[in-house]
């Protein structure tokens, strides 16, 4: 009997714990259709990224795994915005090829409609292929890189590439001997490309206060991306499954650089939620 | 440079900063108002700069050349239209739009350099595209066969810098299909989306209107008065042929195709007042969408085919509402009481650009779901109406009669960049985007 009643003490104290943290988000809007606040992009050095640098090099090489992260469902996802699949149809038959409505006197010809398979315009977030692990001497190599990575600088002055995201990367320029650049190296533009298509599929809204989200990846070849993970949680499990289904669903980036020099490139990518 | 500026609409709107709290602040949510956005919406990204180079030659210079002048031309005009590039070089300083700033020497932003050779070869001719970084190193390098005209290889060339440098699909070999004038008559015409090659592909001497062009194959559906009242029809845009579609006692009207192209919403009269159907590709009724007693037309599938949105006058005006596929679960968008139809639904689902009046004519908005955002896109310049989508989501077309004749436009989702598609000599409107050509 008395037990109820502390539990339920308990409760409201804990809700109201909750009601005077949650004050303290002020509550704001931005905007719909973007992120409130953008903030000029940087690229930032990845040995400078809050969390394990080091660690980060140590990683196992990518995992010929999905793309689908392992901890994704757990929580309810809160979010609605976004297009849901397809939808089941009323009816199961296939397209058919437009007929002369039999119905209907016209003289017109019959059409020659090829029933092709209907490419869904929605739909259609393609699937990573599994990943060509990339050579154990390369992913050293990228591993040494990453020690010292000097920070990149393209892509700066352009600022405003969506909505405070950062970046750092690993891998990269030269496969070890390159030197100089580090990240994309020349290739400045897969960075800028990457950058924008994963902030359109950022909906960082609601946002108050600051946090910082983390996300580590990899892209392969094709430019499907990998192993996609929550490297440096925010401490709000809704905004690290935002940007985690941010990079998710801009899988598959552009191919890499025929002349990239590695088979795959590693990611941090940081989102920064700020107002 | 394009720094999106947003209004700052804290305190107009508390919203859940958490959903723990979300009930609590729901409550504080001023009902939303109609809201001018200042700038941009789609352009979060910053414009790629890139420079192209003259195209180069290999063979029969005496042909060659003045087909290569001509096709450096459609490939600086395909990737400025893209809206994903800034292009330099002295190409692009001859196409680009008026007040456009072009570099003529290479800066130290560029992040690629185009280049692309026109080769003559016993084999046929074709144009070998190359695309590097500032450093001269690879991105790709593909060859495109060059049938008769060089237009679509730069197309297709075009469609895939695109695609490796932002990761996204082009439009640069979709078409438009819209409804201009002919003699005596209205038909339906069909223009490359540069404005290339208009052509009708109907004969029906009669007057057509509101073609939907099918996403996925070359048929494009549209009414017809041919037959003494308004009808639906389709034409299949390579080979012309024509077919009915439905031809049901009143108005056949407003046809607008399912995502997977099996279906048409349509507005049909059968009880009386116009309401919406679904049906198939053949005519056959599926089921009755709506079924108020006033009337309910121009019908847009969602981009999942889940839902639709239309034009209603149930309130006493015009208005846009949603619908599921069924026809249940009717809401409106709260976007202000003056006149409001022909809503057409982005192709990621987001938002919903329509036709609303402005004092003695009318002009295009765009606005989210719920209506919490709803932003102006066309100002005052004659009437603005039956904006159409690109299937890349960032190009929308409509017909304006700014300079008096009604034409066919096109402009960036956010306003920007607005042009003229179609022949200033006759008078074009209601347009539809082609999807991409498969492949």
């Amino acid at each position: 009997m008395r037990l109820p009643g502390i539990v339920s003490l308990l409760l409201h104290a804990a809700f109201l714990a909750i009601f005077a943290l949650g004050a303290r988000f002020e509550p704001t809007l931005g905007g719909g259709f973007g992120p409130g606040d953008f903030t000029p992009v940087s690229l930032i050095d990845a040995s400078q990224l809050p969390g394990p640098p080091p660690r980060a090099v140590a990683r196992p090489t990518p995992e010929p795994k999905a793309v689908e992260t392992p901890e994704t469902p757990k929580e309810p996802e809160p979010v609605a915005p976004e297009p849901e699949p397809e939808p089941p149809k009323p009816e199961p038959p296939r397209p058919e090829p437009p007929k002369p409505d039999p119905g209907v006197n016209v003289s017109d010809q019959a059409p020659k409609v090829a029933a092709k398979t209907p490419p869904d315009s929605a739909a259609a977030e393609p699937a990573a292929k599994p990943v060509r692990p990339a050579a154990r001497g390369t992913q050293s190599a990228a591993e040494e890189a990453l020690a010292g990575v000097p920070e990149i600088k393209a892509g700066r002055e352009g600022g405003l590439v969506a909505a405070g995201v950062e970046s750092g990367m690993e891998g990269g320029d030269g496969g070890g001997g390159g030197g100089g650049g580090g990240g994309f190296g020349d290739f400045g533009y897969y960075r800028l490309a990457m950058q924008n298509r994963i902030a359109s599929n950022w909906s960082p809204a609601f946002v108050s206060g600051e946090a910082v989200t983390i996300i580590y990846f990899r892209i392969i070849r094709s430019g499907a991306i990998v192993g996609a993970r929550v490297e440096e949680p925010s401490g709000i499990s809704f905004y690290d499954q935002t940007a985690l289904r941010a990079v998710l669903s801009s899988s598959p980036l552009p191919p890499l650089p025929e002349q990239f020099p590695e088979d795959a490139v590693g990611v941090h990518f940081r989102f920064r939620y700020k107002q | 440079m394009m720094r999106t500026r947003l209004v700052d609409l804290r305190l107009r709107f508390p919203f859940l900063a958490t959903f723990a709290l979300g009930a609590v602040f729901l409550t504080a949510v001023p009902s939303a108002a109609e809201i001018e956005w200042v700038d941009s919406i789609e352009k979060t990204g910053a414009l790629q700069p890139i420079w192209l180079e003259p195209l180069t030659i290999s063979g029969d210079a005496g042909k060659l050349d003045p087909m290569a002048r001509a096709g450096e031309v459609v490939l600086a005009e395909d990737l400025i239209l893209s809206s994903y590039f800034r292009v330099d070089g002295p190409v692009a300083a001859r196409v680009a739009p008026h007040g456009t700033q072009v570099a003529l020497s290479k800066g130290p932003d560029l992040t690629a350099i185009v280049h692309g050779q026109l080769v003559a070869e016993p084999a046929g001719r074709r144009l070998v595209g190359r695309v590097v970084s500032p450093g001269e190193k690879l991105i790709f390098e593909k060859t495109y066969p060059i049938a008769t005209e060089v237009r679509s290889a730069m197309h297709a060339f075009a469609d895939d810098i695109v695609f490796h440098l932002t990761g996204e699909q082009g439009i640069a070999r979709t078409r438009v299909a819209c409804i201009c004038s002919a003699s005596k008559s209205k038909e339906v015409m069909v223009i490359d989306y540069d404005g290339n090659a208009p052509r009708y592909i109907t004969k029906d001497l009669s007057s057509n209107l509101a073609p939907a062009w099918s996403p996925v194959d070359p048929i494009v559906a549209y009414t017809s008065f041919k037959r003494g009242e308004a009808d639906l029809y389709g034409v299949n845009v390579e080979s012309g042929a024509g077919y009915g579609i439905s031809q049901q006692k009143g108005i056949d009207s407003a046809p607008a195709w399912s995502p997977d192209g099996r279906y048409l919403a349509v507005t049909l009269a059968l009880k009386g007042n116009p309401d919406i159907y679904l049906i198939r590709r053949n005519g056959e009724i599926v089921e009755r969408i709506t079924t108020d007693p006033g009337i309910d037309s121009s019908p847009c599938f969602s981009p999942t085919g889940r839902q639709i949105a239309f034009m209603s006058d149930r309130l006493g005006f015009p208005q846009i509402f949603i619908c599921d596929a069924d026809g249940l679960n009717v809401t409106r968008i709260p976007i202000g009481q003056g006149y409001a139809d022909s809503p057409a639904w982005s192709p990621k689902g987001d938002r919903i650009v329509y036709t609303a009046r402005t004092g003695p004519g009318f002009d295009i908005f765009i606005t989210t779901l719920d209506g919490s955002i709803n932003q102006r896109l066309t100002m005052g310049w004659g009437s603005n109406e039956n904006p159409r989508w690109a299937p890349d989501g960032r190009h929308i077309v409509f017909s304006s009669s700014r300079s008096g004749k009604r034409g066919v436009y096109v402009m960036n989702s956010d306003g920007s960049d607005q042009r003229r598609l179609t022949p200033t000599d006759r008078e074009c409107f209601y347009p539809t985007w082609s999807p991409r050509p498969p492949g």
